[in-house]
């Protein structure tokens, strides 16, 4: 029996079987179908960590769970530590009073829900603290992530205006 | 754990209040050939590790709160150790 299934393996005929169907021990069809359950289980690229992001806005959501009344949500985009956007926007709990434009960091996972009220609080991002500095070691020192285009409007007019 | 190196520090004044009085630095995970993996994290330092140097990181969250004995304390990254030298197996080394 166990041979049989071998050889069918071996003449490279199982490609025909659909992988759902072969038995699990069969070494390929076994590994890629553990792979593809990985990805779909892992879709947020953010491994565990505090990273950087930059706020893009404010999420209106009126109707919400109840653990989340009285929570802002933002959208952030994250960037690297030299405020270089490095990924895909998402949405995250607001803890403090952050605005549109500013450098922050955050948490993912179950960490996310900890500064909340409910601790348990079904979340997966939330903002806990907002970067004033980065000094890193090359000596580059950053006060701020890229500015928006609000943020630019302003600092060109005083440019201008001063004598 | 991860084997990391400290490329910087963060000045935060505006943060979670269960974050005050923590050092905060910027590190990078390294590969097994020392090159640079993966994004950049924020990690708390527990082990007072300079910029520059390579550090081992605990990163997940229940190991972050018993490290600091805060409960709440919303983190996952903690600079546990500063790595004196890796010892490879020979014909290992990268």
């Amino acid at each position: 029996m166990g041979t049989a299934n071998l050889r069918v393996v071996l003449h490279g005929r199982a490609r025909a079987v659909p992988p759902e169907k072969l038995p699990l021990w069969q070494g390929e069809a076994r590994v890629a179908r553990a792979r593809d359950f990985i990805d779909r289980r892992t879709p947020d690229p953010y491994s565990a960590g505090v990273h950087f992001a930059r706020v893009l806005g404010p999420l209106v959501a009126t109707a919400k769970i109840r653990p989340l009344e009285g929570y802002r949500l933002l959208w952030i985009e994250p960037t690297d530590a030299r405020g270089r956007p490095s990924g895909e926007p998402l949405v995250a709990v607001d803890t403090g009073q952050y605005s549109h434009g500013e450098w922050v960091y955050f948490v993912t996972s179950r960490e996310a829900s900890l500064p909340l009220r409910d601790s348990f609080c079904a979340v997966d991002a939330a903002i806990v603290g907002k970067v004033d500095c980065v000094d890193l070691e090359d000596g580059v020192s950053t006060f701020g992530c890229d500015p928006a285009p609000a943020a630019a409007a302003p600092a060109a007019a005083d440019a201008t205006g001063t004598p | 754990m991860i084997l990391a190196r400290v490329i910087g520090s963060l000045t935060s004044a505006d943060k979670d209040p269960e974050l005050k009085d923590y050092k905060l630095l910027v590190v990078q995970p390294l590969g097994l050939d020392d090159l640079p993996e993966g994004e950049e994290l924020i990690a708390v330092d527990r082990v007072d590790a300079g910029v520059g140097e390579k550090v081992l990181i605990v990163k997940e969250g229940n190991a972050a709160r018993q490290i600091t004995g805060r409960d709440r304390v919303p983190l996952q990254a903690v600079v546990v150790g500063v790595v004196d030298h890796v010892d490879w197996l020979s014909g290992l080394e990268p």
